[in-house]
């Protein structure tokens, strides 16, 4: 099977390995941590990763202003990204909270749920390619 | 020509002589006597009448009379028919120049009537030559010269008065019991701008206008009728002048016989005294209205300070309230991030052990994701805190929701042993409200009324709807409420009542405040009440706790009712 790059970036050392050690037990995907936001980008062209989990709350660089490099670089503009965050409220979790064309996912997240909305992403992604559709229109799907 | 008549060695005094003489002079003193008299013979008997306790000097002319007069004498016994003079010219000439001196006055039998015409012009007395003996002369000196004592007193004391009375810086009159002036001193003649003669005899209608002179007039009948001193400040306005102030005085004038013959008054301008008063009136009014106006600029002062207090508190409590929510935000954030890495953990391990192989593993596991699942509850309540609020409003059945609350916290009512009676007003209009969130804000109330009862007890929870009075309309202390009610809006109120501690009263005021309990350590966050206030002003409805008497406490959350 065609594994997917899953680029895991939090400051959080022991949250990526965690992420990364069950994202591994699938064996569908190939996974990349990085803990240090600044490096995020580099690290990012150089993986080329077919999706990217992303921390909101981050020293440096936070997650939201790397989503909109991310955005403005024609090499990764197209990944879909999902964020992954502690300060969302029960209600805003419960009603899957998206802003701005991106996946918000309440910390802590159990493996199911996470490999759920990573496969709903990819599986966007691939139908929006295929129907040659803009990204942020049918965002989380 | 001095003729000296000898000195008597021991006078004679009979005892009314000697009265009318006690007060002029020592007893010891003979009386001097001048004695003008041309007939020698009459000299001589005169003389010899007055051997005893007299010392006479004799001259025979008027001119020399008029001369030795400047000596030192009691008396002059003026003869009216002398050499250089004769008649009744005799004794005004001697007169005018002596006025000082008592006179008695000799005539003979066939001129009499000019001896009266000189004492009706101030000659003490008179003798008539040939009908005098030693008795009568002697005592006709002694009462000329007590006579003429008497009327230098009387002038004396008349000279007194007058002086007095012109002196004085009043206005004095007297008037008889017709009204007419008998009196007048010189100030109240210069007023009157008359003379004395030109006001004696006549009436305040020859001086004053009609209706002025009439109320006169009828002060002075009241003073005569009543027989007692009339005392008054009258005002009157002259021509073209100023108002002024006048202070009288007037009362009844009596005769010797306690009969009132006339009034007299005495007034004098006191101005200066009436406009000083009014302006010391005017001066304490304005102060006293200064007072009031100071003290009412006080109680806006007051009112300002203690809006301003109230303003000032809620910054204060807005400023905890972010800070309680930054907070939260930061907890959640802190507490997360680990509570993610231990998630992300069991569920590896769970896909690398098979719980199913060994049953402890499993009940481990188990256990441990409920416990996350518990802390991860707690941190999402601080987040929905924190989160900025937004209330689904819909029409709702009250009286459902209250009892799904109480159906929430059965266990602890249970577990507590404390009773619920309800008192559910039927065929309310539907509320207004977010369920779930007043829900929690049901629960809330209720379980700090479970909390108010650790010995048991019992919850009163009713619900009915009422027009809001204009005093209600406005919030009072231990109130909430951002968006103030109309007065005569209809609204929907649920108390519920515990019969617990009660909040002690100085406590009664903070209870919204974020982290402020009364509860024991672990009963309580201190958020439950800041939690509802802020559901409850989301609903545009007020929440409200008071201490109920004699025991106990009530929560009472208005809200509205679906707008018609």
């Amino acid at each position: 099977m065609d594994q997917k790059r899953i680029l895991v970036i939090d400051d959080e050392s022991a949250l990526t390995r965690m992420i990364r050690l069950n994202l591994e037990t699938t064996k569908r995907y190939v996974v990349r941590e990085e803990n240090r936001a600044p490096h995020a980008h580099t690290t990012a062209r150089e993986f080329k990763p077919d999706l990217i989990l992303l921390d909101v709350i981050m020293p440096g660089t936070d997650g939201g202003e790397l989503a909109s490099r991310f955005r403005a670089d024609p090499a990764l503009k197209d990944i879909p990204v999902i964020f992954l965050t502690a300060t969302l409220s029960k209600r805003e979790a419960a009603e899957g909270m998206i802003n701005g064309g991106y996946l918000f996912l309440p910390k802590p997240v159990g493996l199911k749920n996470l490999v759920e909305c990573i496969e709903n992403a990819l599986a966007a992604k691939a139908h929006e390619h295929k129907h040659e559709v803009k990204p942020d229109t049918e965002p989380g799907k | 020509m001095f003729r000296r008549y000898p000195k008597a060695a021991k006078p004679v005094h009979d005892m009314n002589e000697s009265a009318a003489n006690a007060n002029a002079k020592n007893v010891s003193q003979p009386t001097r006597v001048l004695l003008i008299e041309y007939c020698p013979a009459d000299a001589l008997l005169i003389g010899g009448l007055l051997a005893t306790g007299f010392t006479v000097t004799h001259v025979t002319d008027l001119g020399a009379g008029i001369k030795a007069a400047h000596g030192p004498f009691d008396i002059v016994l003026l003869d009216l028919f002398l050499p250089d003079s004769r008649g009744l010219d005799t004794f005004t000439q001697f007169h005018s120049l002596h006025a000082e001196l008592p006179i008695l006055v000799m005539s003979g039998l066939d001129d009499e009537h000019f001896a009266e015409s000189a004492v009706r012009d101030g000659a003490q007395d008179y003798l008539v030559k040939g009908q005098m003996d030693e008795v009568l002369l002697r005592r006709a000196v002694r009462y000329a010269m007590e006579r003429k004592r008497v009327e230098r007193a009387l002038r004396d004391s008349e000279a007194f008065y007058q002086s007095l009375v012109e002196s004085l810086p009043q206005y004095i009159y007297r008037k008889d019991a017709q009204g007419r002036f008998t009196f007048a001193n010189r100030r109240f003649c210069v007023e009157l701008g008359r003379t004395f003669q030109e006001i004696v005899g006549h009436t305040d209608y020859d001086f004053f206008p009609a209706e002025l002179a009439e109320k006169y007039q009828a002060d002075d009948q009241r003073v005569m009728t009543a027989g007692k001193v009339f005392e008054a400040v009258e005002e009157h306005t002259p021509p073209g002048g100023e108002k002024e102030y006048v202070q009288v005085v007037k009362s009844p004038v009596f005769d010797a016989q306690g009969k009132i013959i006339g009034t007299q008054g005495i007034f004098w301008d006191v101005t200066a005294r009436v406009r000083g008063e009014e302006k010391l009136k005017k001066a304490h009014t304005d102060l006293a209205r200064s007072r009031e106006d100071l003290l009412r600029t006080l109680a806006d002062l007051q009112r300002s300070h203690s809006r301003f207090k109230e303003a000032q508190q809620q910054m204060v409590e807005m400023e905890k309230m972010q800070t309680v929510g930054q907070m939260a935000a930061g907890i959640a954030h802190e507490v997360k991030n680990p509570l993610a890495v231990i998630r992300m953990g069991m569920d590896y391990l769970t896909n690398a052990i098979d719980p199913t192989s060994n049953e402890a593993v499993g009940t481990v596991l188990k256990d441990m994701q409920d416990a996350l699942h518990r802390a991860d509850g707690i941190i999402m309540g601080l987040l929905d805190f924190s989160a900025p609020g937004k209330v689904d409003l819909r029409p709702w059945d009250l009286n459902s929701l209250v009892r799904s609350s109480i159906n929430l916290v059965k266990h602890e009512l249970k577990a507590a042993q404390i009773t619920v009676e309800t008192d559910l007003c039927d065929n309310l209009p539907p509320v207004l409200a977010d369920a779930n969130k007043i829900k929690q804000v049901f629960v809330n109330a209720l379980t700090n009324g479970i909390h108010a009862m650790p010995e048991g007890g019992r919850l009163t929870v009713r619900t009915y709807i009422k027009k809001l009075t204009p005093e209600e309309a406005r919030p009072s202390q231990g109130a909430r409420q951002t968006q103030t009610f109309r007065a005569g809006e209809r609204v929907l109120v649920t108390e519920i009542d515990d019969t617990g501690t009660g909040i002690p009263q100085d406590k009664l005021g903070r209870v919204f405040e974020p982290f402020f309990t009364t509860k024991a350590t672990g009963k309580g966050t201190g958020l439950g009440l800041t939690v509802s206030r802020k559901i409850v002003e989301l609903h545009e409805g007020a929440i409200q706790l008071e201490n109920l008497s004699p025991a106990g406490a009530r929560a009472t959350i208005t809200l509205r009712t679906e707008k018609t």
